[in-house]
């Protein structure tokens, strides 16, 4: 099994990430946190498989918490998520160690694969 | 006061007596030697007064010839007086010299005095008229020692003072008829009116003083000379008693050829008589006088024809002066009028005309150095070049326009012209549109972030509820509400990238405008973005985005064009662009109403590019695309006024 955690700060993305991933076979959500500190928190506590993360949050956003659970934890994937193209975003997260980059509005079928992609 | 305003009465009334007598009393009564004598000497003493009395109350420029006239009256009045005292009271023949003569001589000497005291109007007389002048003098002693001194000396037994005082009637004569000719002959006297009347009083002695020298002994009161002396002073008082300036014009009119003419008829009617006279006794001696007479009346002529000419062309150049005056008055006129101002700065760099508008702008003008100076402190530097324009703000508060340009008497005109209205106007509009642009950016901003916050969330939680109840549940029809889910988002996501053109900042024009021709590309067209590695100022590059954007939508609403072909380029200050597309194009002449009609939305973005500085073109032909371009000029600060530029001056 998968274990991953989901840090979104928008509260009905987040449940239906959640809730999606959840669904699916072999994946399971561990935990969820809505901004980039409590992402790196949830890391320290559950040390998941997986980090779904958006890239826009508050308190810490998705680049900086990307790096700083990619120091703590190397084994850790990160898939960040943006809602749309922002200039370098790409390139700033894999700079940061993101192992994985979609644009919201992707089919959950995608996002579930690249989960499964990444964690392999 | 009184005795001045009855001295014309009195003068007429003499002249008058005097001539009655003269022809009606019988030749030898002594009633009308009384008159004759007397008359005489009222009109040489009225004539005194009236000189003497205009001096004293003035007289102007002439006064000083007034006194001299008026002396020489007197003195021939007292010569006059003299003269009647043996003849009246004493009843004797006049001693021959007498007193008289003194009185006489010294009176003919005086009234010379008086003429070459006559006032000049400035300037001294030309070497050419002296040379007239001089010429006629000589006729004049010529004549007089042809026709009156030798004859006289002829008479004479040796030295005697007889001999003296007959010569010297004819000599001092002689000298007054040279300044009078003098005089009249030469431009430039002051109050000519009075000279002639006192020309015409000189030139009567002179004619009844060489009648009485030629008639020498024979001479007796009643006469023909006793009326030339008579009118000769008629007329100086009458010089005396005219107005100052009298008949200035018809004296101007009274030109030296019509002087010459009279001379040289006098001096030919001489002629005439004496070789008459003389044809009988010595016939080579009448010829003699003929040949010289002759030359003398040429010469005379030829003298009164060059003064003639030299009156024309000091006709001519006056003329010419005049127009001058009245075109510089024009000149000077239309620049007082001019809205512009206006400084004319001469060789030395003096200030020789400024117009009330240049004064009123830049105060008044001294010379080019102190002009200089102030405009260097207000630009903060050097003018540049002549022939440039250079605007500056004054301590004021007015935005001037300097304009400097070398006339071609070598002169420096300077021009300013007041533009703070104009670029107070100019300010304020290229704020009204930087805030308005800036408002639109930020309005897009704000749009796009609630698109994202709000729009974008929504829809991909429930896309994802969606796929899940299709998994779950395994019916088809909510897969596909799913799927148009995502193709909602990924619209949205182009929305949003154009909104807020954050690829902008970050990488440059060429990925912006790639970016932004995903709408096109996403309906089939094939776009080609030219790339274009230099970064401009950020309000440049929004701008250059926004119209590219602008021609993008054009595109895709009219053209139904397949590939679009964006060029961007720098070249000699400027920015160009040109977007290409082989759609459907129109006819120029519809999209001059159709912009007119805001249906391209064209006159929005000409305005914007104009007020940047730049230019806009679109070329295009039915059937054959439509080409978009434009250019702007690269300094930032001629992208959009800052706002804050000048405001403590404006």
């Amino acid at each position: 099994v998968i274990r991953v955690i989901v840090a979104e700060d928008h509260p009905a993305v987040r449940l239906s990430f959640e809730t999606y991933l959840d669904a699916q076979d072999g994946i399971e959500v561990v935990a969820s946190g809505e901004n980039g500190r409590e992402a790196v928190e949830l890391v320290h506590s559950h040390e998941p498989d997986v980090v779904v993360m958006d890239v826009r949050m508050p308190v810490l956003d998705g680049i900086e918490a990307t790096r700083r659970i990619k120091e703590l934890f190397p084994g850790t994937r990160v898939i960040l998520i943006s809602a749309y193209e922002e200039a370098g975003l790409r390139e700033s997260g894999h700079e940061a160690g993101a192992d994985g980059f979609l644009f919201k509005g992707i089919m959950g079928a995608s996002l579930a694969e690249c989960v499964r992609e990444v964690a392999r | 006061m009184n005795v001045r305003r009855l001295l014309p009465g009195l003068m007429l009334l003499n002249a008058l007596a005097l001539v009655g007598g003269f022809v009606l009393l019988p030749a030898d009564s002594f009633l009308r030697l009384a008159v004759l004598d007397l008359g005489q000497a009222f009109a040489a003493l009225l004539a005194a007064l009236a000189l003497l009395g205009t001096a004293r109350g003035g007289g102007g420029l002439c006064r000083p010839a007034f006194v001299a006239l008026g002396a020489g009256c007197a003195s021939w009045g007292f010569g006059q007086v003299v003269w009647s005292w043996y003849e009246l009271v004493l009843r004797v023949e006049n001693p021959f010299p007498s007193l008289a003569d003194v009185g006489y001589i010294a009176g003919i000497a005086l009234l010379g005095v008086g003429v070459v005291l006559w006032p000049k109007q400035g300037g001294k007389f030309s070497r050419g008229e002296l040379v007239d002048a001089a010429l006629i003098a000589g006729v004049a002693v010529l004549f007089s020692l042809q026709f009156v001194l030798l004859p006289i000396a002829e008479t004479l037994d040796g030295f005697s003072v007889e001999a003296v005082f007959l010569l010297t009637y004819p000599l001092s004569d002689l000298a007054i008829l040279s300044v009078v000719v003098g005089g009249l002959l030469l431009q430039g006297w002051a109050e000519r009116g009075r000279l002639l009347i006192v020309s015409a009083a000189l030139f009567a002695l002179v004619f009844a003083d060489t009648y009485f020298s030629l008639l020498g002994d024979s001479y007796a009161t009643g006469q023909y000379a006793d009326l030339g002396w008579t009118t000769a002073f008629v007329l100086a008082g009458a010089a005396a008693l005219l107005p100052s300036g009298w008949q200035r014009e018809r004296a101007a009119r009274v030109r030296a050829g019509a002087v010459g003419a009279t001379l040289t008829a006098l001096l030919a009617v001489l002629i005439g008589v004496t070789f008459v006279n003389e044809w009988d006794h010595h016939r080579m001696q009448a010829l003699n006088v003929l040949g010289i007479g002759l030359m003398l009346v040429l010469l005379v002529a030829r003298t009164s024809h060059s003064a003639r000419v030299r009156t024309r062309e000091a006709g001519e150049l006056a003329r010419a002066q005049a127009e001058l005056v009245k075109a510089y008055a024009v000149r000077d006129g239309a620049l007082e009028a001019s809205r512009t101002g206006v400084c004319v700065f001469g060789t030395e760099g003096e200030a020789r005309f400024a117009n009330t508008a240049f004064v009123s702008l830049l105060g008044p003008a001294r010379s080019w150095d102190a002009f200089v100076a102030r405009i260097r402190r207000l630009a903060g530097g050097e003018p540049r070049e002549l022939g440039q324009l250079l605007r500056v703000w004054s301590e004021d508060g007015r935005y001037l326009s300097l304009g400097f340009a070398p006339l071609p008497t070598g002169e420096l005109l300077a021009t300013v012209d007041d533009l703070t209205d104009t670029e107070r106007e100019r300010q304020l509009r290229g704020r009204l549109v930087a805030e308005t642009v800036a408002a639109q950016e930020r309005e897009a901003r704000r749009i796009g972030e609630l698109l994202h916050d709000d729009a974008v969330q929504q829809l991909t939680a429930l896309g994802l509820r969606l796929e899940l109840e299709a998994q779950r549940s395994a019916l088809p029809s909510l897969t596909s509400l799913a799927s148009e889910c995502g193709s909602i988002i990924s619209s949205l996501r182009l929305l949003l990238g154009e909104l807020s053109p954050a690829v902008l900042e970050s990488r440059g024009l060429t990925a912006a405008i790639d970016a932004a021709a995903e709408t096109l590309r996403s309906r089939g067209v094939d776009v080609s973005v030219r790339p274009f590695a230099a970064r401009l100022a950020p309000e440049l590059e929004r701008l250059v985005y926004r119209l590219v954007q602008e021609a993008f939508s054009n595109v895709l609403k009219h053209s139904s064009a397949s590939r679009v072909d964006v060029h961007l380029a720098t070249a000699g200050g400027s920015l160009r662009c040109r977007v290409t597309d082989d759609g459907a194009g129109f006819d120029p002449d519809r999209l001059q109403a159709a912009v007119q009609d805001g249906l391209l939305g064209l006159s929005v973005v000409r305005e914007r590019v104009e007020l940047a500085g730049g230019r806009l073109l679109v070329e295009s032909r039915p059937g054959h695309g439509t080409a978009f371009s434009f250019e702007l000029p690269l300094d930032p600060a001629a992208v959009l006024v800052q706002p804050e530029a000048r405001e403590g001056s404006a």
